[in-house]
């Protein structure tokens, strides 16, 4: 959800939720401030008649056009005694001289008179009518509220598209940041604390995940580096020794096997270090560069390699397939693709290599019938668990190629075959 | 600059490699072989040695502790002598064998390397060297022609397949030496074939090859060591 729907959404709940507290106070208030004014009227009313009454003067007519009614009679003093002497309601009144029923304020009013006679006074006036004051209060408080509401948006829309402009750069910088990749400098000014302490903050520790980064690559090229001479002089002396004539053959073939040993830990390092090389861009040279030539420059040594697996390869070239791309890396791309297809393989099985215009696509009938981890299949020295006789740099080592030239990797697993299918991007 | 040599006169080496035990291996391993050997430990050692003396192929490593290898070439050329070099570099860059074989070097060896593999670099260079640009080996009564890629027997010309002929050379350069199936078989064919679990397609050349070299009356044998590799032997 956007951070302006949820601001927009959580004024809009408040203000809903003081406008209904406010809407009932300003309905008492002003009920209370009408009553009052109303009552002071009654009262003159009220005194008016009583003081006529009193002395006997004439009463005025029964509402001399105002809507004001009175009434006088006698009571008991029993009665007296159970009512107030001054006492306001409110109560539907009938109006002579409209024929109906009216809501009015009504005053009654208990007095006594030279003669000691109990009397009661009630005036009353129309009063204004409650059910139409709510609705006009509710319907008022509906149209405030929608107009905050329009309000609140509005302003914190702008609001937030301007102050949060350079969060937005922010975020498009961050998306578009790749490690190890050639980054552009963060450009966003801001007079916001918060935000130029987040850019801060966020450059920071992209720069130490940049250092981190690169130290993990510059340890991989350097201990790979550093096994090189120890590895030489392993390999030399075994070399040597086998050169003695008085071993035996069983001397001789230990001496073979642990030298084939190094012979693997001497490729696997050269493996990582292309790696790291690959990743470091340190092949820059392009070249349009034939895939399809390379794929049947390359089949009938693997095909003569591996005769012994009995599986059939077919190659399909629908159209050549050419890729912008280092010479010496197409060679080991597609050499590790077809290796991989062979290594991955059950004897007797398939594999199908094909190019078009777009895409090269290796396929291989799968040796357990299952699919591999996409994520992990083109992780450094991962092993399907089958297969321990590789190195497991292969396919990390066709991606780090992809990766370097923008080409798509993709893994599939298509009617119990794996399929590589690699695109331009 | 080179005189020709004769089969009497041993070839001189300078080994110039900061790794003592390296350089002790290198130069046991050589002397075998009947070369002359002279050691450099650093930079400075090296270039008093090559501006004292001549030597028929240097061995040089790049890192050393007092300066570049490539340095010495540099020194060389300036003052227009042509080295035999072979650079043995930790370091298996593209830039780095560029940057030595444009500056003269006449080989580029990553580190680490068979000792088999340098053998066969140095005779490929003293053979280029001594019969200039006219890349002949002789073996007994075969010869093979590196250029025109023809083997003869008594100057007959024996018909080969172009991985028989591949197979022939690498273990002529690797005469009297055991040569492991795997080795032979990524000099032949490639790194790649590193993982092949089956050596078998070596055989059925080596048996072709046998077969031919034998008809043709050739004085060498390729023999079977063991279980897992191949020796060429002079009869």
């Amino acid at each position: 959800m956007k951070l302006i729907n949820i601001i927009a959404i959580r004024l809009s709940l408040i203000a809903a939720v003081i406008l209904a507290f406010w809407s009932v106070l300003f309905y008492y208030a002003v009920m209370n401030e009408v009553n009052d004014e109303v009552d002071d009227a009654l009262e003159d009313y009220a005194e008016t008649i009583l003081i006529r009454h009193v002395r006997n003067e004439e009463l005025p007519t029964q509402s001399s056009g105002s809507n004001n009614q009175f009434f006088i009679k006698e009571i008991s003093p029993e009665e007296a005694i159970l009512q107030e002497r001054i006492r306001y309601e409110d109560r539907n009144v009938f109006i002579n001289e409209k024929n109906e029923f009216e809501p009015a304020r009504v005053l009654h009013y208990i007095f006594e008179n030279e003669e000691g006679r109990l009397f009661e006074l009630e005036v009353s006036t129309p009063h204004i009518e409650k059910r139409d004051l709510k609705q006009a209060i509710f319907y008022w408080i509906i149209f405030l509220f929608i107009a905050i509401l329009l309000f609140v948006s509005i302003l914190s829309i702008w609001s937030v598209k301007r102050t949060m402009s350079p969060l937005r750069v922010l975020l498009k910088w961050i998306g578009c940041y790749r490690v190890g990749a050639d980054n552009k400098p963060l450009n966003n000014p801001t007079k916001i604390y918060e935000l130029s302490t987040l850019n801060k903050v966020v450059e920071d520790s992209f720069g130490r995940m940049e250092e981190a980064y690169l130290l993990q690559k510059r340890f991989v090229e350097n201990a790979s580096h550093e096994m090189q001479t120890p590895l030489a002089i392993s390999i030399s002396r075994l070399e040597m020794m086998l050169e003695d004539p008085t071993l035996s053959e069983k001397q001789m073939e230990a001496v073979v096997k642990t030298k084939q040993t190094l012979d693997r830990l001497v490729k696997m390092n050269r493996a990582l270090l292309l790696l790291s090389k690959i990743d470091n861009g340190q092949f820059h040279s392009h070249a349009s560069v034939c895939i399809s030539e390379i794929v049947q420059k390359l089949v009938p040594d693997y095909q003569m390699v591996y005769a012994a697996k009995n599986i059939s390869l077919n190659t399909v070239i629908k159209e050549p397939f050419y890729l912008n791309i280092d010479e010496n890396l197409a060679d080991t791309l597609v050499s590790n693709l077809i290796k991989n297809a062979y290594t991955h393989n059950i004897s007797g099985g398939e594999i199908l290599i094909s190019t078009d215009k777009n895409s090269l696509i290796v396929e291989n009938t799968s040796s357990n019938n299952e699919e591999l981890d996409k994520k992990l299949i083109f992780e450094r020295f991962y092993h399907s668990s089958n297969s321990r006789q590789s190195i497991g740099l292969g396919l990390s080592i066709v991606q780090s190629i992809c990766r370097n030239y923008n080409l798509d990797i993709i893994y599939s697993f298509v009617n119990g075959k794996h399929r590589f299918t690699i695109k331009n991007n | 600059m080179q005189a020709k040599h004769n089969n009497n006169k041993r070839m001189k080496i300078l080994v110039v490699e900061d790794n003592s035990e390296l350089r002790e291996l290198i130069t046991q391993s050589l002397e075998k072989e009947r070369y002359l050997v002279e050691v450099a430990a650093d930079y400075s050692t090296a270039s008093e040695k090559i501006a004292e003396y001549e030597y028929d192929c240097i061995l040089l490593d790049i890192m050393l502790p007092d300066g570049n290898g490539l340095d010495l070439l540099r020194e060389a050329e300036k003052n227009n002598r042509h080295l035999n070099v072979i650079i043995l570099s930790a370091k298996d860059s593209v830039e780095d064998k560029v940057a030595g074989l444009q500056l003269g070097a006449d080989d580029y060896l990553p580190k680490p390397f068979h000792l088999s593999e340098l053998h066969a670099r140095i005779k490929s260079l003293l053979r280029r060297i001594n019969w200039s640009g006219n890349n002949i080996v002789t073996i007994a009564n075969l010869t093979i022609n590196t250029t025109s890629f023809s083997v003869h027997v008594n100057n007959k010309h024996v018909d080969l397949g172009r991985k028989e002929y591949d197979i022939l050379l690498f273990l002529v350069n690797r005469k009297e030496r055991i040569v492991e199936k795997e080795i032979l078989a990524e000099g032949v064919w490639g790194d790649f074939i590193d993982q092949a679990d089956n050596f078998d397609f070596i055989y059925a050349h080596i048996k072709n090859l046998r077969k031919k070299l034998k008809e043709a009356g050739a004085q060498v044998e390729i023999k079977t060591v063991y279980g897992f590799g191949y020796k060429l032997e002079v009869l």
